[in-house]
């Protein structure tokens, strides 16, 4: 078979880079995960519409998924973004005070909407084998959320310490990408609190 | 410590044009620390390729053990009540999941980033630790089987642990899917548009998304399957339920989606077996689009909707399916007519996989059509049959092509003639022999391997299976055996492009060297960049 390889020589200059690949990569990532609950809400409702349609109540006896606990999770994770949105904006001013306030209130945002989560499960009373499977789907896409909100502190506490350790050539990049994360969690979060906390 | 230093000015990021070049993991040491510790996409991509053509093989000759016991469909003679579905279960998740999905993968991961004209993969890291992530979790999924566990095993510790096994393994495929997609979206050369990316890199595109999204749908059901195993069984009931759920991954549509790769093999590969120029690319382009989104099966869950196959939405997707491939096929043959055939093995092969795609899908079409009465018959398998034997060709195919490339020796060609005829004979077999008890109404085989009843030929369409899965473990041999001269270094040393390629990646040594090329890689300004070098339109491409 021919070899015919093509010649190697003088070179056009290098091309500069464009950081792309971290902003795509995390949304590549944050919308499968995001994908994964959308499915779960999916089973969540055709499971209730089928227990519905028999006659009985969906939600266990004894159950109860108030609602303040619910709306205030979803204005504080709005809040959040809006904070981070301010913390992007101030990167690419150079404003790094600004930034740093700004990503250090998401965080402590994302914290109190841990803390929010928290308290409404204790307070729910729903268990994870109530007799129709509620438990189980609830927990699943409760948890899965949970863990996806923790995931992007972890992300938003990296790109923050890296910008105070003064990594400060992947921060755009980086914060960038994290509020894209953190962007699909909330819109994440606005159908599992229309889906499972309101309509019920 | 001030809040108040400026940023320093030459990390102002170029926001233009200009494509990106993901950071170059360090050159990794030489022996088993190199491989051990490596981030080097071309170490971690023959990692997948070995790993996963071992566990191929191994797992169609457990399938062909468990399609030999319907040939006697009175009885099991080989295995016995307990471990016939488990052995069945095993099978299914090993040929996908530890075999075809890895397979498809490593080779993405060698070969995309040189075809995009990128000095390493996206995430050079993560796409290490998801090797190292599915090896673990094979090895532990398989561990559970032994212990008894499996969706229905009897041991509830190992059942526990077959889930989050098998969770490791989707997480980490969908980890390396992400590493993929992230490089053709993102690190392409200059001036290659998407409409100018090499097929396999674009149908790996398009796999990488769909098998993010099926296998994430996938994931949520193995959640709540597990949430509800450990807490009650009060959502699903019986352990023979916990399966149903997880079945629709290998029904059709989604089983195709494992085979999508195979149309960009056969794509690069014709354009080296016809050395001219690929006519229509945007045509290819949309009928590899088109496919992989056609084949989304995440909502066609029948175990919640068992109507589901007979709803408008699903006939139709189940029909309009074969247009793409048809059109590719069409392209295929166009190009066979215009230039000047050069049957190399990786085209045979490639050729013998979409016939039995086009197969697949349009026994899937079949299948969807009510008035047949397919639905819920074992007619089902053979589409997935045809469509797993298909994706066992493209895997050939893509061996036979870029194994030169991928270990610096050149690959036994002379058995790809072989491996054509033995994969074409055995993915027929394979996928007529449950066409045709399916035809007949045969049902399948339930969890304790009892049939509720005979149907007519039932038993000759087993056989017939049978010797068709074990002609596909051949080839999987086959193609260890012609891989593995190379693998070892021995035989004559490769070519950089023995092919004479039209696309980046035969622009460099075989192997290529730490960092893909020598040099930047010259503005791409054409689906065929190195064919413009010899056509003189350009003047060097490195």
């Amino acid at each position: 078979m021919a070899a015919s390889v093509v010649s190697v020589s003088t070179a056009p200059p290098a091309p500069p880079q464009r950081p792309r690949t971290l902003l795509v990569g995390t949304a590549i990532t944050a919308c499968t995960i995001g994908f994964a609950i959308f499915c779960m809400v999916g089973l969540y409702l055709a499971r209730r519409s089928d227990v519905l349609n028999t006659g009985q109540k969906w939600l266990p006896k004894g159950s109860v998924i108030p609602l303040p606990q619910p709306n205030m999770m979803f204005v504080t994770l709005l809040i959040s973004c809006v904070t981070l949105a301010w913390g992007a904006y101030a990167l690419r001013r150079d404003d790094r005070q600004n930034a740093y306030v700004a990503l250090g209130l998401t965080t402590l945002l994302a914290f109190a909407y841990v803390v929010q989560a928290t308290y409404l499960f204790s307070i729910s009373g729903v268990t994870v084998d109530a007799p129709l499977g509620q438990g189980v789907l609830f927990w699943a896409i409760s948890g899965t959320h949970l863990a996806m909100v923790i995931g992007g502190m972890v992300f938003m506490l990296l790109v923050t310490l890296r910008a105070l350790f003064g990594g400060y050539r992947q921060l755009p990049e980086g914060v960038t990408a994290a509020a894209i994360y953190w962007s699909i969690t909330v819109g994440v979060y606005a159908v599992v609190w229309y889906a499972v906390y309101i309509t019920k | 410590m001030t809040v108040t230093e400026s940023k320093p000015e030459e990390v102002v990021p170029d926001l233009g044009a200009a494509p990106a070049q993901p950071a170059l993991p360090p050159e990794p040491p030489s022996g088993i620390a190199g491989v051990l510790g490596t981030a080097d996409h071309k170490t971690v991509g023959r990692l997948y390729v070995g790993f996963s053509l071992l566990f191929l093989a191994a797992f169609l000759v457990t399938s062909a053990l468990v399609n030999a016991e319907a040939m006697d469909a009175a009885s099991l003679s080989i295995l016995d009540g307990n471990s016939f579905f488990q052995v069945q279960t095993l099978s299914q998740i090993g040929v996908v999941f530890l075999g075809l999905m890895p397979a498809f993968l490593g080779l993405a991961l060698f070969v995309v980033p040189l075809q995009v004209g990128s000095p390493t993969i996206a995430f050079p890291r993560a796409a290490a630790a998801s090797f190292w992530g599915w090896l673990l979790g094979a090895g532990l999924l398989i561990a559970a089987y032994i212990g008894n566990g499996g969706p229905i095993g009897g041991n509830s510790d190992m059942v526990k642990l077959f889930f989050v096994a098998f969770a490791m393994v989707i997480l980490s495929l969908g980890l390396a899917s992400v590493c993929v997609v992230t490089t053709v979206a993102t690190a392409r050369a200059r001036g290659m548009s998407l409409m100018r990316v090499p097929l396999f890199s674009w149908s790996m595109l398009v796999a990488g998304s769909m098998w993010l999204l099926n296998t994430a749908a996938l994931l949520a059901n193995l959640l709540i399957v597990y949430i509800d195993t450990t807490h009650g069984q009060v959502l699903y009931g019986a352990p023979a339920n916990r399966w149903i759920q997880l079945t629709w991954i290998f029904a059709q549509p989604a089983v195709l989606t494992f085979a999508l790769p195979l149309l960009g093999i056969l794509g690069d590969a014709t354009t080296v077996a016809t050395r001219i120029r690929p006519a229509r690319y945007g045509v290819s382009l949309g009928a590899i689009g088109a496919a992989g989104a056609l084949t989304f099966g995440a909502y066609a869950q029948t175990a919640f909707n068992p109507a589901l196959i007979t709803e408008g939405l699903f006939v139709l997707q189940s029909l309009a399916v074969i247009l793409p491939l048809l059109a590719l096929l069409g392209g295929v043959a166009d190009s066979v007519r215009r230039g000047r055939l050069r049957p190399t093995s990786a085209f045979l092969v490639a050729v013998a996989g979409m016939l039995l795609l086009l197969g697949a899908a349009v026994a899937g079409g079949l299948y969807a059509l009510e008035p047949l009465n397919l639905g819920f018959t074992v007619w089902g398998a053979g589409v997935g049959n045809a469509a797993t034997a298909a994706a066992v060709a493209g895997i050939a195919a893509g061996v036979f092509h870029w194994g030169s490339k991928i270990w610096g020796h050149r690959v036994a060609e002379p058995i790809g003639k072989l491996v054509f005829l033995a994969v074409l004979a055995g993915g027929a077999l394979y996928a007529a022999g449950q066409l045709i008890a399916g035809a007949n109404g045969q049902l399948p085989v339930l969890p304790d391997g009892t049939v509720d009843s005979v149907a007519a030929n039932a038993e000759l369409g087993a056989m017939l299976s049978t010797v068709g899965c074990a002609l596909l473990a051949v080839v999987t041999v086959l193609v260890i055996l012609a891989a593995l001269p190379a693998a070892l270094r021995r035989g004559p040393k490769a070519d950089a492009d023995p092919w004479g390629g039209q696309t980046l990646e035969w622009a460099t040594s075989s192997p290529p060297p730490h960092g893909n090329f020598l040099g930047p890689i010259a503005e791409v300004t054409s689906p065929s960049p190195l064919l413009d070098v010899r056509e003189g339109a350009a003047k060097e491409i490195v």
